[in-house]
């Protein structure tokens, strides 16, 4: 029943799921605090033209390259939003729109120069089966950090998520929690995007913490809870996916909304 | 009701400003619009002083700098004779209960729970005296019953007094509250009123941004009018006149309800 793990690609696959489904669903109870869920997904498109220039200037994809890339893009689109909301007499999300279906769109022909076979639909949805030794390290790495992050500062996170400016009068570091918590999206999603692309990214920030909110009473119930569910929902997709021989991916987000679904309709009433 | 007086009254390094909270020359602009012009006023412990102004007059702005969220200022304000920036555990802010997301998934009590954050130290460690501060404050607050209800469940006036119990919970001496009336049925109002009497009389200063006029002389000992430039201070029955209602509130025909 579990030969397939007799496999090194789909030990490295129930690896790699595990924590990023831990570390991705932690990190989105902060995502879906602080309302900013359409953030996430627009970061995850924005990468794309910043990974793909590095490609082309360094020649390969390595985990290092992948994070310069998004690292450059991810700054550019951000400050970039910032800009335009200020110049041009609109909201941050319309400014934020244009940016990333434009920057998404010039990252999509850039592809096209790179020589070897790197196709749109690994990027989308990713390719957990492809994942070498050092996208292992970096996501031990990348998850070792955001769990440190969201524990040493619990408190912090919990006042500045709910009243950030009583947050910043009792002495809370907003300013550095907001960078922090953008650092560590931009991470995460760089570590996730390799195994599951940048659509099911997104919804692995977002789902476990929709899903927990209908039963957790606190907001550090809500963090750990959320981590717990991504974990146990990635390790389900990878033995249900290889006994049905379906798609990794789009198998663990399906699954994600069906305990969403279930969520909705079993948890207590308002 | 029962509010525990503020016993602990710390070390000062001005005795003789020892529990005052003193505003000097203070000027704030946003870009080029002046939001405060020269503002100066000085107060003690023991109050409660009602904040009046039209909208854009300063009230927020000045409440908001009380609670040290206006880094960049002209002037000075000092609690105790200590700038704010030392002072975090000893002024409370809290803002219009409609700020407060109604979904955020916390109970009352884990509200009350966040004002010990300035007293847990570098490590943030939750003691068991925190808890019994908690217990105390949701109970002189009579919240015990509530303490385990999401805030979706609670009305204007709960939230009110949760967030209450939060400044009581954090021993704070200033409390700084924005609009706490707007919004609330009368029965809430009188509570409301009651309770902030009871506080000031046990040596708490609460600053109250207020905009409706009625009930002035009843709910505040003391008025602060406020029209980008300070117009006046002091005393109700002196400061709330007819003169000074014409300068704060220019245009309008209103007379004080004393």
């Amino acid at each position: 029943m579990f030969d397939f793990l007799n496999y090194g690609f789909n030990q490295r696959a129930l690896l790699a799921v595990v924590m990023i489904g831990f570390s991705n669903g932690a990190l989105g109870s902060l995502v879906v605090l602080r309302k900013n869920s359409l953030v996430i997904s627009a970061l995850a498109h924005s990468l794309l033209p910043g990974i793909a220039m590095a490609m082309l200037v360094f020649g390969s994809m390595s985990p290092f390259v992948g994070l310069m890339g998004a690292v450059f893009s991810a700054m550019v689109v951000g400050l970039a939003t910032i800009y335009v909301s200020r110049k041009g007499l609109l909201d941050h999300q319309t400014a934020l729109t244009v940016l990333y279906t434009s920057a998404f769109a010039g990252g999509l022909l850039l592809l096209e120069y790179i020589p070897g076979n790197v196709k749109l639909e690994d990027w989308l949805f990713g390719n957990i089966l492809g994942l070498r030794n050092m996208d292992l390290w970096m996501s031990y790495g990348v998850s070792f950090l955001i769990v440190f992050l969201l524990a040493w500062y619990r408190r912090d996170w919990i006042l500045y998520l709910f009243e950030p400016a009583v947050a910043a009068s009792m002495g809370v570091p907003v300013a550095r929690l907001n960078y922090l918590q953008t650092g560590l999206m931009v991470l995460a999603l760089v570590t996730s995007l390799q195994a599951v692309g940048a659509v099911l990214s997104s919804a692995l920030f977002i789902i476990p913490t929709a899903t927990m909110l209908q039963w957790v009473k606190s907001p550090r119930a809500l963090i750990w809870s959320s981590g717990i569910l991504g974990s146990v929902v990635g390790l389900i997709a990878i033995c249900l996916s290889n006994w049905w021989d379906v798609q990794t991916g789009a198998t663990l987000i399906l699954l994600l909304g069906c305990c969403f679904l279930v969520s909705l309709l079993l948890a207590p009433k308002r | 009701m029962s509010l525990h007086p503020i016993t602990d009254l710390g070390h000062s390094h001005h005795p003789e400003k020892h529990h005052l909270l003193s505003v000097e020359n203070l000027h704030i602009h946003y870009g080029n619009i002046c939001a405060l012009k020269n503002v100066s006023f000085e107060i003690g412990c023991g109050h409660c002083v009602g904040l009046l102004g039209q909208n854009g007059a300063g009230k927020s702005t000045l409440v908001k700098t009380i609670a040290g969220l206006n880094k960049r200022i002209t002037g000075q304000v000092t609690w105790s004779g200590r700038p704010l920036s030392e002072c975090k555990a000893e002024i409370a802010y809290l803002p219009q209960v409609d700020s407060m997301d109604p979904l955020f998934p916390i109970t009352v009590k884990g509200l009350v729970e966040l004002g010990r954050y300035p007293h847990l130290g570098a490590r943030k460690k939750w003691r068991a005296e925190d808890s019994e501060v908690v217990e105390t404050a949701l109970a002189s607050l009579k919240l015990q019953d509530l303490a385990d209800r999401r805030l979706f469940q609670l009305s204007g006036g709960q939230l009110q007094r949760a967030q209450i119990a939060r400044a009581l919970a954090q021993e704070a001496h200033v409390l700084l509250l924005d609009e706490p009336f707007s919004g609330l049925d009368e029965p809430s109002q009188d509570f409301l009123s009651d309770l902030f009497r009871e506080l000031a009389d046990n040596g708490r200063l609460l600053l109250v941004c207020h905009h409706d006029l009625k009930a002035v002389p009843r709910l505040f000992d003391t008025v602060l009018m406020l029209n980008r430039e300070l117009v006046g201070f002091g005393p109700t029955p002196e400061v709330f006149t007819r003169e000074n209602l014409a300068k704060t509130f220019p245009g309008k025909e209103i007379t004080p309800d004393v």
